[in-house]
């Protein structure tokens, strides 16, 4: 009985899974597919040109250069706080770390149209930098909860050392906790790698015309007037290929703990 | 023991993240507030004024802004309730049994995690239109009358099953791990005392995890709710997601004012629902200490 | 002590912040004033500016052509064009912003839009009010002088310049449909006669849309009738009175859609779109619908339309023209010269023959295409063409103000009477 039913359950998870991504398949690569028929009646990478003509490559350094940033920078602010509310006592320690949920629970477009009239009188409007800044709004809450995370579960008495054989908070903090808080900040950078990666509101509405992020480029495809499945899941087909390979590759080798909370990508 | 610090010591530490939420985020926040009144001008140049005739324009009874705040929520609900059912079962599935091949089955649920929600949104909007091989199969079995639309409809069909295929792996996770910090002894204590698999996981094992998973659905829910590509790709004319009302009053229309005003009781409405769900969380986590 | 003063820095900047916002100014202005130039001198000043700024807006196919034009123009006047490709409303924000910073030199050359946000932009003070259309030799093509002077019936003052005739016929499946409704007169018969097999898109989301509506409404209530009553300019009051009363063809507007409704494609479905539309049509599921012909031509190439169904007309009398989007110069254009340069070159006859040829779908605004036996062939053996004959004879075009309110309130009177 359980064997069954474990199979049952198995079958319908691959099924469930997979459907979606083997009918964006079909579509990347059909080159004729009437609404009448159930199968594309010609195949080919037509639709691969057509999106690699179009700008897709602009689209994936812009998306790839700008998630390290935002890794980068989340960190560099996040790290400082991490610290101070992960190893002290501080009276509104649980009032701050409900305040870096915010970023989280406030719609994107709310915040979307009040930037975006900062962003058009400072001249900002598809600048990259400015659009860095953008992602790191909800990067950064990822960042800091993984690496307090990871000070919180150190021991104070390390620090107490530290000082007592003289070195100072900076030196501390750079030689001791960082190498010891790596894990928080590794799993931090995947979560805010992620939510750069998948950020389309935001982009869309501060980035174009210059900016045109992964998802953006995406849109393009299948927003707005007009919808072309072909280009729009040839695209999806480059995104879709190495999540794939690191979701396998992830619970092979990483505890899946780090993976919980990547989601949330709006 | 963690020595104790002022916090305007600890102010000094958290200077960076403040400034820069400062700017980037509460600033815009603050705009968005004064335009619901008039005060100040999102758009082309304008005299401020203070007036509450947007705030009046949104809760017009007879007006489509309640009735889209109502929709965004019992939509993004209902898909949270439904993911929560979805997904206790399969963590209960994941936690309890081991099979031969089962890393690869725990590896193929994760996979919309890392999809982007666009991307999803898309497949499924292929998967459920008109002739669509979902659509299709439902019709011909006759789970669904062939006639009955699928997405872009007025119930929000496409919304729920997008965000619940996009969503469900998330709440899984987060189950097997609230799953992983009870007592094993306990369940094996009830099934001596006689007690079958299902009644002691709904007695138990229920009971134990619904803090920690309840705690994480909120979150969930409150993605769904204040999200936009989703509604965008999925949703029909009418009734909206705020976050499509807001934008399509923004982008095409320029009404910064009602737009704002929409803004406003969205955030306050995230916000609310946020602090009370866990509130009531808290209580009965007290009451049953 | 230390904390409380950390917060109130951090407030004193953000108010501070809050007031720079306000404030920002540059200098610079260029273009000619007064009496118009000789071409001559226009194309010398052009070349001294060095480069151009396009912002355009359209399809995907609409951008693979405009990319194409790029090379061909440098090449052709030695000016460098910074070809940045959007939407028409992302335009008119940036626009609107840089007037609100009091920027007089901005980034935008020259904008390709449509009648409405023209407008706006307009009213708004943002476009270069230079006639400029009478300073390129090309207008003079123009296929109607009136078209350099109104966009769907809008006053231009000659500021505004046609580039593309995007064009909405009856779409119908030629192989389930025999006889579709040759007129007008005859499409709520047909409707009823094939119940479920006719939609349009919500107007709100999609031209086909809004365009069916506006000449909808010409022809309910006599087009000729209807500007006489409606009066120009513009009169809000009038336009929602009309479109209650009941006209000479027996219906008010609103009672027309709302009986023709009950005999649609899932009645009080409206798809999302040109392509939502089109897509129910490429199933099978719906026989005929208001459809682009670019749209229509996109769909063909694409391999998601089956050629064999595709059948395109005009009903009589007539489907209104366009629109027929255009580009103006901002106020605020550093390099206005080019931009009237590049403005010639996209009415020459070699793009305008390329819009026909090469992008498919949309025809030329200029005289001077239309009879080449390449064009001429093309529109007989590709499928996504009308005659044009068809759309000339008569000539009716769209109010764009009146359709502009006619979108607004068929979102309250039709979508949500659900």
């Amino acid at each position: 009985m359980k064997r069954v039913s474990t199979l049952i359950v198995s079958i319908a998870i691959v099924l469930i899974i997979f459907f979606p991504v083997f009918v964006i398949f079909e579509w990347a690569f059909s080159t004729i597919w009437y609404g009448t028929s159930l199968f594309p009646t010609q195949l080919g990478f037509r639709s691969f040109i057509q999106v690699i003509q179009g700008g897709l490559g602009k689209s994936l350094i812009l998306s790839f250069t700008i998630a390290p940033l935002v890794v980068l920078f989340s960190a560099i602010i996040s790290i400082p706080a991490a610290y101070i509310i992960g190893t002290k006592d501080i009276k509104s320690k649980k009032l701050i770390e409900n305040l870096f949920l915010i970023p989280l629970i406030v719609p994107p477009i709310v915040s979307g149209i009040g930037i975006l009239s900062i962003y058009t009188q400072l001249g900002l409007i598809g600048n990259y930098m400015a659009i860095v800044l953008v992602h790191m709004i909800g990067a950064t809450p990822y960042m800091f909860r993984s690496v307090e995370a990871s000070f919180e579960s150190i021991d104070p008495s390390i620090e107490e050392a530290a000082r007592v054989l003289g070195a100072t908070r900076l030196r501390t903090i750079l030689r001791i906790y960082l190498p010891l808080v790596t894990p928080g900040l590794l799993s931090g950078s995947v979560f805010a790698f992620s939510w750069s990666l998948n950020e389309f509101l935001l982009t869309l509405l501060l980035g174009l015309p210059n900016i045109v992020t992964l998802p953006v480029f995406l849109y393009r495809y299948v927003g707005g007037y007009y919808i072309s499945p072909g280009p729009a899941s040839a695209i999806s087909v480059f995104l879709i290929v190495p999540s794939l390979f690191i979701v396998y590759l992830m619970e092979k080798y990483i505890k899946s703990e780090y993976v919980a909370g990547a989601g949330i990508k709006g | 023991m963690k020595p104790k610090v002022k916090f305007s010591v600890a102010l000094l530490y958290l200077l960076p993240v403040v400034i820069f939420y400062s700017f980037i985020f509460v600033l815009p926040l603050i705009l968005v507030f004064l335009q619901s009144f008039d005060l100040y001008s999102l758009g082309a140049m304008k005299p401020p004024q203070f007036t509450l005739k947007y705030y009046l324009e949104f809760f017009d009874l007879k007006g489509p802004y309640l009735e889209s705040l109502w929709f965004s929520f019992w939509n993004s609900a209902l898909a949270t309730i439904i993911i929560s059912v979805i997904s206790f079962f399969l963590a209960i599935f994941f936690y309890f049994i081991n099979f031969k091949g089962k890393s690869f089955i725990s590896a193929t649920y994760k996979i919309p995690l890392f999809i982007p929600y666009l991307i999803s949104a898309f497949a499924w909007w292929n998967l459920l239109s008109p002739g669509g091989y979902v659509q299709r199969l439902l019709s011909v079995t006759g789970i669904v009358n062939p006639n009955t639309l699928l997405v872009n409809d007025p119930n929000g069909i496409g919304i729920i099953v997008a965000n619940v295929w996009m969503n469900f792996p998330y709440m899984v996770l987060l189950l097997v791990g609230t799953l992983k910090m009870i007592d094993p002894t306990l369940i094996e204590a009830s099934r001596t005392l006689g007690s079958t698999f299902w009644k002691s996981v709904f007695k138990i094992v229920l009971p134990l995890s619904m803090p920690g998973f309840l705690a994480g659905s909120i979150l969930s829910f409150i993605g769904m709710f204040g999200a936009f590509s989703v509604a965008f790709i999925l949703g029909a004319s009418w009734p909206q997601y705020m976050s499509i009302s807001i934008y399509n009053d923004v982008t095409q229309f320029s009404l910064y004012g009602i737009a704002s005003v929409q803004s406003v009781v969205y955030m306050i409405s995230a916000i609310l629902i946020t602090y009370f769900y866990t509130k009531i969380i808290s209580k009965i986590q007290g009451e049953r200490k | 002590m230390k904390g409380k003063v950390v917060i109130f820095v951090v407030l004193i900047a953000l108010l501070v912040s809050l007031t720079v916002l306000a404030d920002t100014s540059t200098t610079g202005l260029t273009g000619p004033q007064g009496p118009i130039p000789s071409w001559d001198t226009v194309v010398q000043m052009a070349k001294q500016e060095g480069s151009v700024s396009w912002y355009a807006y359209g399809a995907e196919y609409d951008k693979l052509y405009f990319d194409s034009l790029i090379p061909k123009f440098e090449k052709q006047y030695g000016i460098k064009v910074n070809f940045i490709f959007g939407d028409w409303y992302a335009f008119l924000q940036k626009l609107l912003a840089e007037q609100k910073a009091g920027q007089t030199v901005g980034d935008m050359d020259l904008v390709f839009t449509w009648s409405i946000p023209f407008n706006d932009a307009w009213n708004s003070g943002v476009v270069w009010k230079y006639p400029w259309s009478y300073v390129i030799p090309n207008a003079r093509n123009i296929v109607d002088p009136y078209l350099l002077q109104y966009t769907d019936m809008i006053p231009t003052n000659g500021a505004f310049v046609p580039f593309i005739w995007w064009q909405v016929a009856f779409l119908y499946n030629k192989q389930m449909v025999k006889n579709p409704p040759q007129s007008w007169d005859d499409l709520m018969a047909w409707v009823k006669a094939n119940p479920g097999k006719f939609t349009y898109c919500d107007p709100n989301a999609g031209g086909s849309g809004h365009t069916f509506l506006i000449t909808l409404s010409e022809w309910l209530y006599g087009y000729d009738n209807y500007y006489d009553s409606m009066g120009l300019p513009y009169n809000k009051a009038l336009g929602s009175e009309l479109w209650n009363t009941v006209g000479p063809k027996g219906y008010s507007l609103w009672g027309y859609l709302k009986e023709l409704q009950k005999y649609m494609y899932q009645p009080g479905f409206y798809p999302a779109g040109n392509s939502a539309a089109i897509s129910l049509f490429s199933k099978g599921v719906v026989w005929l619908e208001p459809q682009w012909l670019d749209v229509t031509a996109s769909w063909v190439k694409q391999g998601l339309l089956d050629p064999n169904i595709v059948g395109l007309y005009i009903p009589k009398p007539t489907m209104d023209a366009g629109g027929m989007d255009g580009l103006f110069i901002p106020y605020n254009a550093p390099h206005k010269y080019a931009a009237m340069v590049l403005a010639n070159y996209l009415l020459s006859n070699e793009v305008q023959t390329g819009i026909v040829l090469d992008r498919g779908g949309a025809f030329p605004v200029v005289t001077g295409v239309m009879d080449k036996p390449d064009v001429i062939k093309a529109m007989q053996t590709q499928p996504y063409w009308v005659p044009f004959n068809s759309i000339t004879n008569p000539l009716w075009l769209r109010s764009g103000l009146y359709m502009d309110e006619l979108m607004k309130d068929w979102t309250q009177i039709i979508a949500k009477s659900q």
